[in-house]
C-alpha cells in the first residue's frame, strides 16, 4: 500500500468526526421552540481485533456502533431517551418520547456547556491509526505475537496454554447543545496475553511507537520471570493479617471500586462519605488525583459526557480530602468536568444518565524504590490481579475477593506462585468512623510508577487479611 | 408459544435491511448469515441521594454478520445499526478485511437442525412507551420511598437506590439460503439496594426481581409492586436491618469451618466455576480449566456423585422443564438454533458442553443453541439459566435438621452480587451468612464475604441437597458483552477443602 493511501485512513477518520460533529451541531437548531433546551450525546466506537486461541487467530470486526443519548428541557421538566441509529428522524422521535416522559427538572438549568473549548489530551495519533488500519497489518502483528509464544512454548517447560487479544479501538465522542458542539477522537492499541490461563501481561499504546516489538514479545518476560514453584498461602503459613503489595492494576481495581465512588457529591449527599474537606481520609503519603487530561491514557478525555471541559481534580492531597467529583449543578454550575455515562458494571444501566465518576487517575509516587520497599519484609505477597470485587460494600468500603495471580515475595524477590482459587484477601478501603483501619490509612507507595492504560499508579504496600 | 406468522413490529423494514446486506455480499462470499436485534426499553433509577432519572424511551439495535470466504476464511463483523445505504459501505470494509485473512481449513458450521420459518415467543406487544411505563416507574419510586421510610424506625437510618427497566427484545436470524426466524421476548427487572445505618454500624442488601414479562409482571397500573414482588422487597428490608448486628468471622472460626451451605440465591459460584468452563468457545481456545483445547475433560469427574448441572430452560420441583420461565431464557439463539437444556454434569461426570454452530462444526457435532450476542456484537457461546440439582432423589433431603446433621461449624450463605472466573480459580460474592453450629442454623449473622474456589474441585465436596429448585435470581453475565442469565437450583451442602474456601 502506498504512503498516500495509508495517510488516507487517518484522514477519513478525521473527516468522519467532522461530519458527525456537523450533524450533531445542526440538530438542536432544527427543533425550534419544541424544546427550551436540548443536549445530544454521541459515542461511535469501532474495533478491529484478533483473538489468540489454541486454533490460531480469530478475527472480529466492529464497525461504527453508535450510542446516542438525548436530553431535553421544557417548562422546567427534563426528559431523556436514547437510540443507536445515526439518523435525524430517529433523534426527533427520541425528543418527542423524552418530552412525553419528562419529569421535574430537580434544579438543572440547561445544557449549554460546549461553548467553552480548551486543548485536550492527545489520545489520537494519526500515524498509529494509519499503521494499524492498513488491511492485514493488525493480523501481521498478532501473527508475530503468536509465533513468539509458540517459540517460547517449545522451549519453556510448564507453559501449556496461552491466549489473548490484539485490538485497535477507535472512539469518537460528540456533545451538541444550543451552546455549540464539542467533538474528540480517541484511538489506541491494546494487547494482552494470558499464560496458563492465569498469568497475564498487557500492553497499550496511544501514540505510534518507534517499534511494535514490545507487542510481539508480550508475555515472554512474564514467562521467564515466573517462579517454577507453586503453593497455597495456607501451606506457607501466610494467613491472618499479612503484608501485601498490590500491583498497580490491582491497586487501581480497588481504588475504582471502593474509594472513588465515595469521593463524589452524590455519595456525600447520601451520607456515605462522612468526611468534610480537609479531614484526613488516608495515609499522609497518599495523593490521589482525577485527571482526564493525562496524555497517553485511553481513558483521558477533552470534555466529559455533559460537554464540560475536563480538568485536574485533586481528590486527596497528602492524605486529606480536598474535594469530591460533582456533576453540573443548578444554574449551570460547571461541576468537576467528570460526569460520564459509564455503567458501574454489567448489571448497571447501559444508558445511564451522566453521573460523577473518575476518568484517568493518578497517585503520586512514593519515596522508596520497589526493591527497598520489599527488602524490609521477611515474607509478603504480591497481588497482580483480583477476581471481581463484587463483595465490595460502598456502605462500609469493606471488600473480600479472590486473587487471580499472586506470588510470594521472599528474600527480596518473586519466589513462589500462589495457586489461584485457594485464597482470598479482605479488608476495607477507607477508615470510616468506628471501623477498623482501611488499607489507604496504612500504605507505603513505590517510587516506580506504572501505566495501566487508564491510570498512573505506584505499587502499594499495605496490610490485608489473607 | 411459537406461531407461524410474522410477528415483529416493523418487520418489513427489518427485511429491507437484511436484503440490503445479502445483496451487498451476493457473489462475493461463499456463505453469510446475520442476526439483527432490536430492544425497546423504558428505564428509571433512583440514586441514594434521592435523585431520580427516567429514560422514557431507549431504542437500541445492532446487526452482526458472519462472512465466509474461500478456503474457510471467516469473519464475524458488527455493523452497528446502519441504514440500508450504510450497510453497503460497511460490508465493503468487512470484505476488504476478509480477503486479508489466511485460509482456515478447520472452519465449518454445524448445520441448522431445523430451518423452518418460524416466530418464537408471543407476537410483539406494545412498546414500553405505550405502556406508560415511565409514569408507573415514578409511582413505584414514590411507593418504595414510603415503604423504606416506614421501616426506618428509631435509630435505624435507611437509604436506598433503585433501578427498574422493562423491555421488548426482538430479533431476526437469517442467512443467504433463505432462513428467516424471529423471536420476541418481554423482560422486566427491579433492583433495590438498601443501606442501613445505626450509629457506626452499617449494612447493605441488594434485592433483585426479574420477570419474562412486561412491567405488568412487576407492578400494577398504579405502580404498586405485585404481591410476590412486595414480599421479596419486605424480606430485603428485614434482612438489611438484621445485618446491622452482623459480625466478622474470626480467624479461629474460619479455620474450624467444616461446611458451607449455599442457598439458591448465592449459586453464582456455579455459573463462574463450572458454567464458563463448559462454554465450547473457551474450551477450544484453550481457556477452560476443565477441558483441554481438543475438548477432552482434564479429570474423570468434576463433581460428587450427587451432582447434576444443567444449562437451559428451568425445571420445576418435579423436574419438568419450564420453557417460558427463567430470566436468562431465549427460545432460539442468535444463529437460529432452538435452545436446548444441556446436562453439563451427570452424577458429577462431564457429559456435554454448550455450543454454537461454529464450535459444534469444529467438533463435528450438532449445535445445542448457545450462541448469543449483545445487540449486534460478535456471537459467543453463552449460558442461559444454569442450575445445580441432585443427581437422584436419594441426594435430596427436605428435612432441614437431617440436612444439617453432622455439621459442627458451618455457614449458610445467601445472596450474591456477582463473581469472576480466571481459568483455574474463581471468586463470587456472598451478601450474608448465618452460622450453623452443631447441626442447627442460628441467627448469628456474618458480614458479606466471598467464596473462592479452585474450578477443578468446585463441586467435588457437595454432599447433599435440600428443598425444591429455585431458579429465579436474575443476573447479568459480562463475558465482554452483557447477557441476562439465571443461576440457581437446590440448596447445596458442601464440605470445605483446599479447593473451596471462604473469606469474610
Amino acid at each position: 500500500m502506498s504512503t498516500s493511501s495509508r495517510v488516507r485512513r487517518a484522514q477519513l477518520v478525521a473527516n468522519e468526526l467532522e461530519e458527525l460533529a456537523h450533524r450533531v451541531s445542526r440538530f438542536p437548531t432544527t427543533l425550534g421552540r419544541t424544546v427550551d433546551d436540548v443536549e445530544l450525546w454521541l459515542c461511535r466506537s469501532s474495533r478491529w481485533e484478533y483473538r489468540l486461541e489454541a486454533q490460531g487467530l480469530r478475527p472480529t470486526l466492529s464497525l461504527g456502533r453508535d450510542r446516542i443519548g438525548v436530553r431535553v428541557r421544557k417548562d422546567n421538566r427534563i426528559g431523556a431517551s436514547s437510540c443507536t441509529r445515526f439518523d435525524e428522524a430517529t433523534w426527533r422521535m427520541c425528543v418527542d418520547r423524552a418530552l412525553e416522559t419528562s419529569t421535574e427538572s430537580q434544579g438543572l438549568a440547561g445544557f449549554s456547556a460546549p461553548r467553552t473549548r480548551k486543548p485536550g489530551p492527545l489520545t489520537f495519533d494519526p500515524d498509529l491509526c494509519d499503521a494499524l488500519l492498513m488491511p492485514g497489518e493488525l493480523h501481521r502483528l498478532s501473527d508475530a505475537l503468536v509465533d513468539n509464544l509458540r517459540h517460547e512454548a517449545s522451549r519453556t517447560p510448564g507453559l501449556s496454554t496461552y491466549d489473548g487479544q490484539v485490538r485497535y479501538v477507535l472512539n469518537r465522542y460528540v456533545v451538541g447543545t444550543r451552546g455549540g458542539v464539542a467533538a474528540s477522537l480517541h484511538g489506541g492499541l491494546w494487547a494482552d496475553v494470558t499464560l496458563n490461563r492465569d498469568h497475564a501481561d498487557a500492553f497499550h499504546v496511544v501514540h505510534n511507537p518507534e517499534s511494535f516489538q514490545p507487542v510481539a514479545l508480550l508475555g515472554a518476560r512474564t514467562l521467564r520471570a515466573r517462579p517454577a514453584e507453586s503453593a497455597t498461602p495456607a501451606a506457607l503459613g501466610l494467613s491472618g493479617r499479612v503484608p501485601v503489595v498490590l500491583h498497580p492494576r490491582a491497586f487501581e481495581a480497588i481504588l475504582r471500586r471502593l474509594a472513588l465512588p465515595l469521593l463524589t457529591s452524590t455519595a456525600r449527599r447520601a451520607g456515605l462519605l462522612p468526611f468534610r474537606d480537609g479531614e484526613r481520609v488516608a495515609h499522609a503519603s497518599l495523593t490521589l488525583v482525577e485527571d482526564a487530561g493525562l496524555d497517553g491514557l485511553a481513558s483521558s478525555r477533552h470534555f466529559d459526557d455533559e460537554g464540560t471541559p475536563t480538568r485536574r481534580n485533586p481528590l486527596v492531597m497528602r492524605g486529606r480530602l480536598t474535594q469530591t467529583l460533582q456533576a453540573r449543578g443548578p444554574s449551570n454550575q460547571p461541576g468537576s468536568g467528570a460526569s460520564y455515562r459509564t455503567p458501574r458494571g454489567s448489571e448497571d444501566a447501559q444508558d445511564a444518565a451522566p453521573r460523577p465518576s473518575a476518568a484517568s487517575i493518578y497517585v503520586e509516587r512514593g519515596e522508596v524504590p520497589f526493591h527497598e520497599m520489599i527488602a524490609g519484609l521477611d515474607r509478603s505477597i504480591l497481588v497482580h490481579s483480583v477476581l471481581g470485587l463484587h463483595a465490595a460494600d460502598p456502605a462500609t468500603t469493606r471488600f473480600s475477593c479472590g486473587v487471580g495471580t499472586g506470588l510470594t515475595l521472599e528474600r527480596n524477590r518473586e519466589s513462589r506462585l500462589l495457586t489461584a482459587g485457594t485464597w482470598n484477601i479482605s479488608g476495607a478501603g477507607l477508615t470510616l468512623p468506628g471501623a477498623p483501619d482501611g488499607l489507604l490509612s496504612d500504605v507505603v507507595l513505590s517510587r516506580e510508577l506504572y501505566d495501566t492504560g487508564t491510570a498512573i499508579l505506584p505499587y502499594c504496600l499495605t496490610t490485608l487479611s489473607v | 408459544m411459537p406461531s407461524s406468522h410474522e410477528s415483529l413490529r416493523n418487520e418489513a423494514a427489518h427485511r429491507a435491511l437484511c436484503d440490503a446486506f445479502f445483496s451487498a455480499v451476493a457473489g462475493r462470499v461463499v456463505g453469510a448469515d446475520l442476526c439483527y436485534e432490536i430492544a425497546t426499553r423504558a428505564e428509571a433509577s433512583r440514586e441514594l441521594d434521592g435523585t431520580r432519572s427516567v429514560l422514557g424511551h431507549a431504542a437500541k439495535g445492532g446487526l452482526v454478520a458472519r462472512l465466509i470466504g474461500a478456503a474457510g476464511r471467516n469473519l464475524e463483523v458488527s455493523l452497528g445499526e446502519p441504514g440500508p445505504m450504510d450497510v453497503k459501505l460497511r460490508v465493503e470494509e468487512a470484505l476488504e478485511v476478509l480477503q486479508t485473512l489466511p485460509p482456515d481449513p478447520s472452519f465449518r458450521l454445524a448445520e441448522l437442525p431445523d430451518r423452518t420459518r418460524r416466530h418464537f415467543g408471543a407476537p410483539s406487544p406494545p412498546s414500553p412507551t405505550q405502556q406508560r411505563a415511565a409514569s408507573r416507574m415514578t409511582a413505584l419510586f414514590d411507593h418504595l420511598e414510603q415503604m423504606v421510610e416506614r421501616r426506618a424506625a428509631g435509630a435505624v437510618l435507611l437509604d436506598h437506590r433503585v433501578r427498574v427497566y422493562t423491555e421488548i427484545e426482538e430479533k431476526v436470524v437469517c442467512d443467504d439460503r433463505g432462513l428467516w426466524r424471529t423471536q420476541s421476548i418481554p423482560q422486566s427487572f427491579l433492583q433495590l439496594e438498601l443501606l442501613a445505618r445505626r450509629g457506626d454500624a452499617r449494612a447493605r442488601w441488594v434485592q433483585r426481581v426479574g420477570k419474562l414479562d412486561l412491567l405488568d409482571g412487576l407492578v400494577g397500573p398504579d405502580g404498586k409492586p405485585k404481591p410476590d414482588v412486595q414480599a421479596s422487597l419486605d424480606a430485603a428490608l428485614t434482612r438489611v436491618v438484621e445485618l446491622l448486628d452482623a459480625r466478622p468471622l474470626s480467624e479461629i472460626e474460619r479455620a474450624a469451618l467444616t461446611h458451607v451451605v449455599v442457598d439458591a440465591s448465592a449459586m453464582v459460584f456455579v455459573h463462574e466455576a463450572c458454567g464458563h468452563n463448559f462454554e465450547a468457545d473457551l474450551v477450544l481456545a484453550g481457556r477452560s480449566g476443565l477441558f483441554t483445547a481438543d475438548a477432552r475433560p482434564v479429570a474423570e469427574r468434576f463433581g460428587s456423585a450427587a451432582v447434576r448441572l444443567v444449562d437451559g430452560p428451568p425445571v420445576d420441583g418435579e423436574g419438568r422443564l419450564q420453557p417460558g420461565r427463567g430470566f436468562g431464557t431465549q427460545f432460539i439463539d442468535d444463529e437460529g438454533v432452538e435452545v436446548e437444556a444441556v446436562v453439563l454434569l451427570d452424577r458429577g461426570v462431564p457429559s456435554a458442553c454448550m455450543h454454537d454452530r461454529e464450535t459444534a462444526g469444529r467438533l463435528g457435532i450438532r449445535s445445542n443453541g448457545h450462541g448469543f450476542s449483545e445487540l449486534g456484537q460478535p456471537r459467543l457461546v453463552r449460558m442461559t439459566n444454569t442450575y445445580l440439582l441432585p443427581a437422584g432423589p436419594e441426594h435430596r433431603e427436605d428435612d432441614v435438621e437431617r440436612f444439617l446433621d453432622g455439621i459442627t461449624l458451618g455457614l449458610w450463605v445467601e445472596g450474591s452480587n456477582g463473581g469472576q472466573v480466571s481459568g483455574d480459580g474463581m471468586s463470587s460474592s456472598v451478601q450474608a451468612a448465618r452460622v450453623i453450629r452443631d447441626g442447627r442454623l442460628t441467627n448469628d449473622w456474618i458480614r458479606p464475604g466471598t467464596l473462592t474456589v479452585r474450578t477443578l474441585g468446585a463441586l467435588l465436596g457437595i454432599e447433599a441437597f435440600h428443598g425444591p429448585p429455585v431458579i429465579e435470581r436474575p443476573g447479568f453475565c459480562g463475558k465482554g458483552q452483557t447477557k441476562t442469565v439465571t443461576e440457581g437450583g437446590c440448596t447445596a451442602r458442601i464440605r470445605l477443602s483446599d479447593d473451596f474456601t471462604v473469606g469474610f
